[in-house]
């Protein structure tokens, strides 16, 4: 009896998560992305794993992304050496919707985007990356946390900021 | 307003990219008027609906550049409020359904909102009571002067949110309170909302130019207002009209047609109701493929009692197939009961099928019985006058299956709502020509 108790609580967790929904709301797990980096290795999201990242839908001809792009850069700045309460640090994953390499290349330099993380399909909106998180419109953001789940989306502005300290334990 | 010449009887074949949504492109226009900085917006149909809205709106003074075939960037970053209280401004609303969304964005961001009693379509008075009441609930005071034809909504000291429950869920009245919502002070919760997908769309849109929208999809939104928006890049999801329209006519012509890029996952019930009749529709990727078929039997309930098929809001049927569907019956073996709840007058067109040989009883403005004559006998080829953009479309694709000639007046009913349509249908093998007055 006190074998099958162990075990149900060690069990539970792991179905809790295995039955979480995978998709783009807050709750869910985020999907999966693949994708070509810059110099042409493949970046996967699920390396990321453990820190809390701010998956970000841009692209160098949106000039709304661009000028948001300031804003990334601050909190990476601020937040990439912040202690954390669970997750081991935080960066961010930007994923292109250029169409070609070298606009893409240039303003990840212009913007001073230094985090490595960078990933496109060069699909521009016929990204599958895109449709998968049903992203529409950019700028757009996703808050993953270091289990891989959607805690806050859509964030521009100090709203980044607010979002992200909630999980900060000291900066 | 031109005419088309149609002649019947050549299949359908090859593959079709569907437009970009029309309801849509009419709530995302309206919208950035939200903010001063620019939005740019792709996949915008080539279409007279969506063109005037743009040409109203550059005429109230947002900058607009063409970059592309369906591509503008707009920028309302100068609006001439005078121009709201000019004849022109009525003259110019007064044609246009669409129009009326300028009124939520206009009255968050500037304080007042006007607009004339728009027009539309023939299909029963559509009432706007649910956009001036919400509007209302947030604080506005709306006046309607019956003698100008005139709707007025002022705030001077600013919206504040509030609860509100939809009388019914409209989907421009929706979007048009969402709007005003989402830049006024405090929380808005707007139950019995729209939730269909090109107002997922617009909360989507709205949400990445800064605004809080959470419930998005769901009947219950809630709208936490925010001083200010930014631009942002935004693209129309496809027609699913069109994918309808076009599933449809690849059936009745006895074609094969892949349908690209129709975001599946945003068809709800469409594909579903289209296999209910018969036709087979297969996914392949994000693409539709519906299958040469000599013939398509109509489904029965399990009990085996005629099928009906009615409109109900998302994510019910859409009432904008409801004529495509009744259409493609008319040559499926079965029989089914269409049910058009939501609009009166929408099925009053079936007097034009059954000219052309259709069996149909129409059984009152709301309900028609469609016997299916399963190509024991063609339709036959008529003169006839299109009475709105569905019905129009619908009578085209009755006369893309009919034996001998068909002519159709009145087609500008049809431009308002599909682009470049009978080059597309060229292309896939349809024999039509447009005739010019």
């Amino acid at each position: 009896m006190a074998l099958t108790t162990v075990v149900l609580a060690l069990a539970l967790p792991v179905s809790a998560q295995d039955e979480r929904r995978i998709g783009s709301s807050v709750g869910d797990l985020a999907p999966e992305l693949i994708l070509q980096g810059v110099d042409g290795d493949q970046v996967r999201l699920s390396d990321l794993r453990g820190q809390l990242v701010l998956v970000d839908f841009w692209a160098s001809w949106c000039g709304p992304c661009r000028r948001e792009n300031p804003n990334v850069v601050n909190a990476y700045k601020k937040y990439r050496k912040a202690k954390f309460k669970s997750a081991d640090g935080f960066t961010v994953a930007s994923v292109s919707l250029d169409r070609k390499q070298e606009s893409w290349e240039k303003a990840i330099k212009q913007d001073e985007l230094g985090w490595d993380w960078h990933g496109s399909d060069l699909g521009g909106w016929d990204s599958e990356a895109a449709a998968l998180y049903g992203v529409s419109s950019i700028p757009m953001s996703f808050l993953v946390d270091e289990n891989g789940i959607i805690v806050a989306k859509n964030l521009r502005g100090m709203e980044l900021h607010i979002q992200i300290d909630q999980h900060v334990a000291k900066l | 307003m031109g005419t088309f010449v149609i002649e019947g009887g050549h299949p359908l074949n090859g593959s079709i990219t569907p437009q970009g949504a029309k309801n849509e492109a009419l709530q995302v226009v309206c919208a950035v008027l939200l903010t001063a900085e620019p939005v740019t917006i792709s996949n915008l149909p080539d279409i007279v609906d969506v063109n005037r809205l743009i040409d109203l709106l550059s005429s109230m003074g947002v900058k607009v550049e063409k970059l592309d075939a369906g591509s503008f960037r707009f920028q309302a970053d100068d609006v001439n409020l005078d121009y709201l209280e000019s004849a022109e401004f009525r003259q110019k609303g007064s044609g246009l359904r669409g129009s009326v969304m300028v009124m939520g964005p206009l009255l968050s961001r500037f304080g007042k909102g006007y607009m004339s009693k728009p027009g539309g379509d023939k299909i029963g008075r559509r009432r706007m009571d649910t956009h001036f009441i919400g509007f209302e609930n947030l604080g506005a005071t709306f006046r309607y002067d019956a003698g100008e034809s005139f709707y007025r909504a002022e705030a001077p000291d600013g919206l504040k949110g509030s609860h509100m429950l939809l009388d019914e869920a409209s989907v421009t009245g929706t979007a048009n309170i969402v709007m005003a919502a989402v830049l006024a002070k405090g929380t808005t919760t707007i139950y019995n909302a729209a939730c269909e997908p090109y107002l997922q769309q617009l909360c989507k849109m709205i949400n990445s130019m800064g605004g809080r929208i959470s419930g998005v999809g769901s009947n219950l939104l809630i709208i936490e207002g925010v001083e200010s928006l930014g631009g942002c890049d935004h693209r129309c999801l496809p027609d699913m009209i069109e994918i309808g329209s076009f599933i449809g006519m690849a059936a009745m012509t006895q074609g094969e047609l892949t349908i690209k890029d129709v975001s599946w996952d945003d068809l709800g019930q469409i594909p579903r109701v289209f296999q209910r009749m018969g036709i087979q529709v297969e996914r392949r990727g994000e693409d539709l493929y519906v299958p040469y078929q000599k013939h398509y039997e109509i489904d029965t309930f399990i009990d085996g009692s005629i099928l009906t098929v009615a409109d109900a809001p998302w994510p019910g049927f859409t009432p904008d197939l409801l004529s495509i569907l009744l259409v493609t019956a008319t040559q499926a073996r079965g029989s089914v009961l269409v049910h058009q709840k939501m609009f009166e007058s929408r099925l009053f067109f079936v007097d034009k099928l059954i000219d052309m040989g259709a069996q149909i009883i129409l059984c009152d403005p709301h309900r028609a019985t469609v016997i299916g004559l399963d190509r024991k006998a063609p339709l036959r080829g008529v003169t006839m006058t299109s009475p709105d953009i569905r019905a129009g479309v619908s009578l085209l694709m009755a006369a893309l299956s009919a034996e001998g000639r068909s002519t159709i007046h009145n087609i500008g009913q049809i431009d308002r709502g599909y682009q470049y349509i009978e080059h597309r249908l060229r292309a896939l093998g349809a024999h039509i020509e447009r005739l010019a007055d």
